[in-house]
């Protein structure tokens, strides 16, 4: 049963523009949104797993949806 | 022989043993060419590794006494569930239930050996536990998959709980003449057991040709299966000095412990492979995971138990 995540925020594109220089690299946390549900307080205990991907590149004077769908993609390509 | 001499012998006997593993596998490691034995031995060697280690970890606790040894089951039984429900399916109308399970019934059942409450606790799991767990889920309003996602959440704290809990349920089991020794009996059963797994894969990697079960578990064959069990049982019935039975007593529980444990190994295989993996876990290296060590523990455990319980205590 695979969760992916909604839309990406704008945030991420503020800080990635306004950090220029910062490397983007995507993470899954696989497991979460069954250890802790939205609204739940205490983790239950089942096994985690953080995957790391590669550098996210950076596309100069890229708008923000499709920075925003890229960087969505990049992410649940490691789901 | 006092129950403190005894449990020497024992502990030097396990040690022995493995000193000769640890050195059989160090000249195996040295003698092999081929990739695929490389890989092989060097999952063997592992495997000792741990083994000391899991042996280590044991004896600290059983020197400690009861208490430390109730505290290790708990947290066997957590880690196992934790990797059971890893793999399962679930849904997120099930977080309720699944708190439930590991903060309250892993807690609750290990209490109730503590105090020698044997009525609650061969009890508490399946009448409580089975009626509450699924009404904290059907009051989520999430229909979807429900018997489904009960019963395996059901089917994994029986087999993860209940039934590993039976292991030191046996410190409160009142045998005649044998006070003050029962967790030399605890021994006695994960000695059978665990010896029992071990011979199947040794015999099984030198004779094994017949596959039993290939779909399910690849691993075990009829020469591994038949070197095992009787190795097994042979150990059981020479191992009688501990335990509260005769010699031959003390074979017929050692066979029907591995009778259970390799059902159990089979039976936990399948549901693994239901759950689409290979192990359980990584936790235990060379091994898998918890569960991958306790599977035929889980099925033997038990039946143990009871059998010792009812033909034995008064």
């Amino acid at each position: 049963m695979q969760a992916l995540p909604g839309p990406f925020k704008a945030g991420l594109f503020y800080l990635a523009a306004r950090f220029p220089d910062v490397e983007l690299i995507p993470v899954y946390l696989e497991n979460l949104h069954r250890c802790m549900p939205k609204g739940t307080v205490l983790p239950v205990p089942l096994i985690c797993t953080v995957r790391f991907g590669a550098i996210f590149g950076r596309i100069a004077n890229e708008n923000k949806e499709t920075f925003l769908k890229r960087a969505r993609e990049a992410v649940i390509e490691l789901a | 022989m006092t129950a403190q001499e005894k449990f020497f012998w024992l502990i030097g006997g396990i040690a022995a043993i493995l000193l000769v593993a640890s050195i059989a596998g160090w000249l195996l490691g040295l003698r092999v060419k081929t990739e695929n034995g490389r890989a092989v031995i060097g999952n063997l060697n592992a495997r000792i590794q741990a083994w000391w280690i899991m042996t280590a970890v044991f004896v600290v606790a059983f020197l400690l006494g009861k208490t430390a040894t109730i505290i290790l089951f708990a947290f066997i039984s957590f880690s196992a569930l934790r990797e059971f429900l890893t793999l399962t399916p679930t849904r997120a109308s099930d977080y309720r239930a699944m708190s439930l399970a590991f903060f309250v019934l892993v807690p609750v059942q290990y209490y109730l050996i503590h105090i020698e409450w044997y009525g609650l606790f061969s009890m508490f799991i399946p009448v409580y536990g089975f009626l509450l767990l699924p009404s904290l889920s059907a009051l989520t309003q999430d229909a979807e998959n429900f018997l489904e996602r009960s019963a395996k959440i059901q089917w994994g704290i029986m087999v993860t709980i209940y039934c590993i809990s039976h292991v030191p349920a046996l410190l409160l089991l009142d045998i005649p003449g044998y006070t003050g020794q029962n967790a030399l009996l605890l021994l006695y059963m994960l000695l059978v057991v665990q010896m029992s797994d071990v011979l199947q894969y040794v015999f099984g990697k030198i004779f094994g040709k017949t596959k039993i079960a290939p779909v399910v578990s690849p691993s075990k064959t009829v020469e591994g299966f038949i070197g095992g069990a009787a190795g097994a049982t042979l150990i059981g019935a020479g191992m009688w000095w501990i335990t509260p039975f005769t010699p031959l007593q003390a074979g017929a529980m050692a066979f029907i412990t591995v009778l259970m444990g390799f059902l159990g190994g089979l039976v936990l295989s399948a549901v693994k492979r239901s759950l689409g993996a290979k192990d359980w876990g990584t936790m235990i290296k060379g091994h898998g995971g918890m569960m991958d060590r306790m599977d035929s523990v889980s099925f033997a455990a038990p039946i143990f138990f009871h059998l010792t319980r009812y033909f034995f205590t008064s």
